[in-house]
């Protein structure tokens, strides 16, 4: 449609208007996020291309790629051997952990989903750990895992069973950090999945139902193609929430036995303040981490997408 | 009907599955609760029972009692800083949420993009530059520290962009059409429909600001205990070597029971608000 | 067309009810700010000194009960010197404790005055965090001289021949003995480490007959492990690091050393396999342990307990053969510093910290009721100490030796932390491997800690 000039000169004045607006919207928070977020960011980042000194500002000097160049290649140096492990255990927490941590909530909320009785009370229970902070976590977790006295182990012996030294040999104390991470942390999952499934047309159901169709395959093809959205968003912010565990390991296991959980931020947080800070180095891990972190993200989002499209 | 005796099927099964595992899920919980009020003798002598040989309050009170702990100033205190942060952080949040999502203007959606991804690097890093950053302002060891700087959170924002990108465009068309500016159709549209996905931001924010750790440790270093929150109060009752599980358990269990109720009284609404965010 | 300013969509009514959300609104922001304006200015006034009074900050990571007991003697001093010192105390747990002091002292946020533990003196003193005493003592004319402290930790606190330190106390582990099981039993407190082991064996055979939890001697293998090892490598005659500060303990003597501590759980068969943190100090305070080994610290809880027990120091417990070392005690120390000045450090002020750390120093048997032995020779030769029960049990004050002195200890020493709690852990350790693994880690340690 032809706008006359008077029409037009409106329409530019009021996207100037909507522009502006919207800069008003957002500059409350795009102040708070660059002062706050932004300049300590790049600030972090300058860091890590210096040899930073806590103690003796002026002896910190640049170094430029350096600190970068230790930690990724220099394999006979400590950093090095810290960043690799580190990175080496934090794969595997993720490795095993994000898909329990999906599947868990998804079966969870899939039965509070067929809304038995007392769903929201179950609902409630499921999601309380959530609400905690790690502390209370693992001080309640750390008495139910002990060896000689532990409360699952009393149970074991009493089933005339042996005791398991969860947290202090392997394979057991991956289960235990994966375990205790699973309590605390699938309730947000477990909801944003039980809402995707209720927003799913119960028609669908019934007319799948009338087909023949048995549960695992109404499941199959109806359930999980139209929980598709949902599934990225819970897979990548699992992932992503999964690479910077630090509180369980740390704590239910002191990164034992051997260092075997000692995952990359436990190497991290010493690093950037504790008593032999390198402030470099603690930043170039946490970048590299960082970086890692978005290409497992990009490949994961392609992956699900090609799905969800096929 | 088939079908119904099928659903009712699925029903029993789902229930008696649920149950079995809520108890389970609880018991933890249960144990934590217990330990609270066992007498410190219980604690030793039968760590693992689920139900206190005597019960005692001698924790809960130890808590309240000493008066070199002020537990209860130190739930005032995060009440309010939690409280502060969560109202302005909804504020300002819902405001860049809505600009990204209803408002038009260049780069809108590169611009929300960037700033999602820059959340990815670990943020220990930032700890260094903040502190320089409130010493600088004069806000070292106020509370100011632990409310302003946590505003840009991106967790929130996200969260309502998605909402408010469910809501029909033909609304705010209209409203437009009404001759509203934006901040009326924020007000009068946006804001009414939203109200549980401003009940999940709020309790999110509520969550995180009410549990940080290391940041107000760190803030409080050279003041009063008067002025603490409750998680940094509490780390400091329990002594390093010399732990004392019924207090701290007891501490553990204060720390958590506001957040608790928040959650149980808000559930129905906070679940519906969740729901309209997954879609996208 | 419709105009701006219109809006016949909305009724009067519902557009007072919007102006009211909106009032509220900003009723809410102006009151968030307002409470913020009040609150936010709420931290401790920096410490000045107007009109005669000084305030002092003082850190420590002294929490939990034995905290107590240190808020007390601060409270005591406030009111001695209610006119002229004010001491304001921050404690924080020992694990933030030193990132604070990392973070804010070179950022000028720090105290005028804390608490270090003895082993990260030197290290400090290293990189300047903490100011040498000297001149503080000097200036303020208060007397604290070495001779009215326990010689070897005083001289201790010297790095390149500065004092950096004073000692508030010395605190040790001991053999914490269930008195009543060894009168059962007819058996004499043991004197060393057959006797030790002898002991244990009879009362642990005896009552496991009645209760399968009994153990003589157990020992849990995180903590406070590190300690043990410390007096089994001492009394093995071995060394923690050498004149050059590298690590000394991958040699026959710290072989030894590991040996004595894990032949009691492998061998000796005195302990259940991993024991998890705290469990062993239960089973004492429950009966169901002969002996305990823990800390001074920890004395206060015993006597909690109700168990009625006694306290023998682990001389002579570890050594395997004859040795000239077979006495000695390991000790660790909380040391008075005083960190890089965050205000202006005058005369005054000078003399007021120095009056704390020794007003402090002599008042230490009142601190001894937490568990630890004063530093002060004039606190341990007060009345109030001398009647305590307890503290002698923790052995002959010239027994104590305090750790190897190196800015770089840490690194050097604490790697074999971790492979002492592997070796208790399995009973097929190859020491060589594990010992070997902790000397590695430390030269790597070392290496980036020294450049």
């Amino acid at each position: 449609m032809q706008l006359s000039l008077e029409a037009k000169r409106r329409r530019t004045k009021r996207i100037i208007k909507d522009q502006m607006s919207a800069y008003a919207f957002l500059s409350p928070y795009l102040i708070i996020f660059s002062v706050f977020f932004i300049f300590p960011f790049f600030y972090g980042l300058v860091i890590s291309f210096f040899d930073w000194n806590l103690f003796y500002p002026d002896e910190t000097k640049f170094i430029g790629f350096d600190n970068y160049q230790r930690i990724w290649f220099e394999s006979g140096g400590i950093y090095y051997r810290y960043f690799w492990s580190g990175l080496k255990n934090t794969l595997i927490f993720v490795v095993f952990s994000v898909p329990f941590l999906v599947l868990i909530p998804l079966i969870l909320a899939a039965l509070i989903d067929n809304e038995p009785k007392g769903y929201k009370i179950f609902r409630t229970i499921l999601f309380m750990p959530t609400v905690l902070s790690i502390s209370s976590v693992i001080l309640i977790w750390k008495w139910q895992f002990y060896t000689n006295g532990g409360f699952i182990n009393s149970v074991l012996l009493k089933l005339g069973l042996n005791e398991i030294p969860f947290l202090v040999s392997q394979p057991w104390a991956w289960i235990s950090i994966i375990a205790v991470t699973i309590w605390w942390t699938m309730g947000t999952n477990m909801v944003i999945l039980g809402a995707g499934l209720k927003n799913i047309d119960k028609t669908l159901y019934e007319a799948a139902a009338i087909d023949g169709a048995s549960y695992i395959q109404t499941f199959k093809y109806i359930t999980m193609p139209s929980l598709a959205p949902q599934m990225l968003i819970v897979m990548i912010t699992t992932v992503l929430a999964s690479f910077g565990v630090y509180g369980q390991p740390d704590l239910l296991t002191n990164g034992g036995p051997d260092f075997s959980t000692t995952v990359l931020m436990m190497r991290i947080r010493p690093l950037a303040f504790g008593t032999n800070a390198n402030p470099g180095i603690a930043t170039a891990m946490a970048v590299s981490m960082g970086m890692i972190m978005i290409v497992v993200s990009i490949i994961q989002a392609r992956i699900i997408k090609r799905r969800g499209d096929a | 009907m088939a079908i119904r005796s099928v659903q009712n099927k699925r029903k029993t099964i789902s229930f008696i599955a649920l149950l079995l595992i809520s108890i389970l899920w609880l018991m933890p919980l249960v144990w934590g609760l217990a330990t609270s009020f066992k007498t410190p003798q219980d604690i030793s002598s039968n760590p693992t029972s689920l139900f206190p040989e005597l019960w005692t309050l001698e924790h809960y009170q130890g808590l309240f009692s000493r008066p070199d702990t002020p537990v209860m100033r130190w739930m005032l205190n995060s009440f309010i800083i939690a409280g502060s942060y969560t109202v302005l952080y909804l504020i300002i949040v819902s405001f860049a949420a809505y600009a990204f999502s209803i408002l038009k203007f260049k780069y809108r959606d590169q611009l929300f993009w960037i700033i999602l991804s820059t959340t990815m690097i670990p943020t220990v890093i930032n700890l260094v530059p903040l502190i320089t950053m409130t010493i600088d302002l004069g806000w070292f060891g106020s509370w100011l520290s632990l409310i302003i700087p946590g505003l840009g959170g991106v967790f929130g924002m996200f969260l309502l962009r998605q909402f408010f990108l469910g809501i029909p465009y033909e609304l705010v068309e209209s409203a437009k059409i009404d001759g509203l500016n934006n901040f009326g159709i924020f007000v009068k549209i946006v804001m009414p429909l939203s109200k549980s996905a401003f009940l999940v931001a709020a309790l999110f924010a509520f969550m995180g600001n009410w549990n940080d750790y290391l940041w107000p440790l760190i803030q409080f270093s050279g003041v009063d205990a008067s002025m603490w929150t409750l998680p940094v109060g509490l780390s400091k009752i329990a002594g390093t070597y010399n732990y004392d599980y019924g207090l701290t358990m007891a501490a553990a269990i204060l720390a958590i029971v506001p957040v608790v109720i928040v959650y149980a009284l808000l559930q129905d609404k906070i679940i519906e608000g969740v729901a309209r965010t997954g879609i996208k | 067309m419709r105009w701006k300013g219109d809006c016949p969509s909305l009724s009067r009514d519902e557009r007072r009810k919007n102006m009211k959300k909106l009032s509220v609104l900003l009723l809410i922001v102006a009151m968030s700010i307002a409470l913020l304006g009040c609150r936010g200015g709420g931290s401790t006034p920096e410490p000045t000194e107007e009109g005669g009074k000084i305030s002092l900050k003082f850190w420590n990571s002294l929490t939990g009960a034995d905290g107590s007991v240190m808020r007390q003697l601060i409270a005591q001093f406030n009111q001695e010197h209610l006119n002229d010192i004010e001491v304001i105390e921050t404690f924080t747990n020992e694990v933030d404790y030193y990132t604070n002091i990392n973070l804010l002292v070179p950022m000028k946020k720090g105290p005028d005055v804390m608490i270090m533990h003895s082993y990260l003196v030197q290290s400090y003193a290293n990189t300047g965090l903490i100011e040498p005493l000297e001149s503080y003592i000097e200036t303020s004319g208060v007397d604290i001289k070495s001779s009215d402290y326990m010689e070897d930790i005083f001289n201790s606190l010297y790095f390149e021949d500065e004092l950096y330190g004073v000692p508030l106390d010395v605190h040790t582990v001991g053999i914490y003995y269930n008195k009543d099981l060894l009168e059962a039993y007819d058996l004499e407190v043991p004197t060393n480490r057959s006797e030790l082991i002898e002991a244990a064996k009879i009362v642990q055979t005896g009552e496991k007959v009645t209760n399968a939890q009994f153990w003589g001697l157990p020992l849990a293998s995180v903590w406070p492990s590190e300690w043990i090892f410390t007096a089994s490598l001492y009394q093995n005659n071995g060394l923690e690091i050498d004149e050059n500060g590298d690590p000394a303990y991958h040699t026959p003597e710290g072989v030894n050393a590991l040996k004595a501590l894990t032949d009691l759980i492998h061998t000796e068969n005195l302990s259940p396999l991993n024991l998890g943190v705290d469990q062993d100090l239960f089973m004492f305070q429950t009966g169901k342990a002969l002996f305990h080994i823990q800390g001074s610290w920890m004395l206060n809880s015993m006597i909690e307990s109700g168990i009625n027990f006694g306290v023998l120091p682990v001389s002579r417990m570890f050594n395997l053969s004859e040795t000239a070392t077979k006495d000695q005690i390991p000790v660790r120390s909380h040391t008075f510093v005083i960190p890089k000045p965050s205000v202006e450090m005058t005369d005054r002020r000078q003399e007021a910290i120095m009056t704390f750390v020794k007003y402090l120093g002599d008042h230490s048997y009142i601190w001894a009721t937490a568990g630890q032995i004063p530093a002060s020779n004039i606190a341990r030769a007060t009345a109030e100490y001398q009647a305590l029960p307890y503290h002698a049990g923790f052995g002959d004050i010239n027994n104590f030796r305090i750790s190897a002195q190196s800015p770089y200890f840490h690194q050097a020493y604490s790697p074999v932390y971790s492979r002492v709690t592997a070796a208790m852990a399995n009973k097929n350790y190859n020491a060589d491997l594990l010992l070997g693994a902790a000397v590695e880690e430390a030269l790597l340690l070392l290496q980036e800690a020294r450049s």
